[in-house]
């Protein structure tokens, strides 16, 4: 009998123990989130670059863009001329790399919309595209954050509207960078 | 004479109390006794990854994305029972400056989760806003329902909107997780 009763109560005893495993009703997780430089942009329109009036007004255009960026250091917006204008040059049209006249040049001027925080500063006067480099859009400062839709900024385009220039229609493309640091 | 007599209800009485303490000691070969147990409603949990890290991929301000992983046990009552898993942002983002569930800079900023639950429980519908202020669903259990003893798997997939807004820097914020039974 004594014999009987250890046996019961070591099996009872182990299965308690078997079936011990889950915890409290209750528990808890760490969510982390390491938010970094980041920074995107976006073409929204660009028009035709067109001369008005009939005495070679220069060729005008202005390229919409939306910059997204969240900077810790300083960041950048520029351009640069990845294709230029098709059968440009001497006889035909107009060329950023070899323009038919040495004062043709297609230029641009700069405007930003003010970031959420920091500062966005605009190229300050006309430069002139390239074919070789990136040429300055927008410098970013430290911690400069833009809205969650993106903020403005723009480049207005001037083309010399040179007689030399053979009737025709002529495309480039010019390609916009933004980096964050 | 007399003193036999005398003697007989003596041995009488003596005769009587020895038969009943014979008879007293022999009692039953077997005997029995009733072994009961209640198994009433119960439930617990544990965290598979208590540290969920939140990442971003490419460089374009996608969603920052993880998900908490988690091992169940439940026992519903077998008539009108059920229960739940929930969760609660119970410490917000931290420090301030990031992303916010309390107060996210837009809607859009909210923190969001859809859950996956394996059987026996059934998971939320569709994507879930997390609060710092009240339990919001993960899963639901139904009347006799039961885990097996490894207990069944359960998770929350997490998104976070990449805002340009929120400064550099690393948040945290912790996230409590109930089941109940009934």
């Amino acid at each position: 009998m004594k014999k009987l009763l250890m046996v019961v109560s070591t099996v009872l005893l182990a299965a308690s123990v078997c079936y011990a495993q889950p915890s409290a009703n209750t528990a808890t997780a760490n969510l982390a989130v390491t938010v970094g430089n980041e920074a995107a942009i976006a073409v929204v329109s660009s028009s035709a670059l067109t001369s008005t009036g009939t005495t070679f007004a220069d060729y005008t255009s202005i390229t919409d863009l939306t910059y997204w960026v969240r900077t810790t250091v300083s960041g950048t917006i520029t351009v640069e001329i990845t294709t230029d204008f098709s059968t440009g040059g001497p006889g035909g049209g107009p060329s950023v790399k070899t323009p038919p006249t040495s004062g043709d040049a297609l230029t641009y001027t700069c405007s930003v919309q003010a970031p959420v925080t920091g500062l966005a500063t605009a190229c300050s006067t006309a430069q002139t595209a390239s074919t070789s480099s990136a040429t300055m859009v927008v410098n970013f400062g430290a911690t400069t954050q833009s809205l969650k839709a993106g903020d403005d900024a723009k480049t207005m385009w001037t083309l010399t509207n040179d007689p030399s220039y053979a009737a025709g229609s002529y495309t480039a493309v010019a390609t916009y960078t933004i980096s964050a640091a | 004479m007399k003193s036999t007599l005398r003697l007989i209800p003596l041995l009488a009485l003596a005769l009587l109390f020895t038969a009943s303490r014979a008879l007293a000691q022999t009692g039953s070969p077997t005997g029995t006794t009733t072994v009961s147990v209640t198994i009433g409603p119960q439930a617990g949990l544990t965290i598979t990854n208590s540290s969920t890290p939140l990442t971003a991929s490419g460089s374009n301000f996608n969603l920052f994305t993880g998900s908490t992983g988690l091992t169940y046990f439940v026992r519903t009552t077998a008539t009108g029972g059920g229960g739940s898993i929930t969760l609660k942002v119970t410490s917000d983002f931290s420090p301030s400056g990031g992303p916010s569930v309390q107060s996210p800079l837009t809607s859009a900023d909210a923190l969001t989760y859809t859950c996956t639950v394996a059987s026996p429980g059934t998971a939320c519908t569709g994507t879930q806003t997390a609060s710092t202020s009240s339990q919001t669903n993960l899963a639901t259990f139904g009347t006799n329902v039961h885990t097996g003893t490894g207990g069944s798997t359960a998770s929350a997939s997490w998104s976070l909107a990449n805002d340009p807004s929120y400064k550099t820097g690393t948040y945290n914020a912790t996230v409590t997780f109930t089941i109940s039974a009934s």
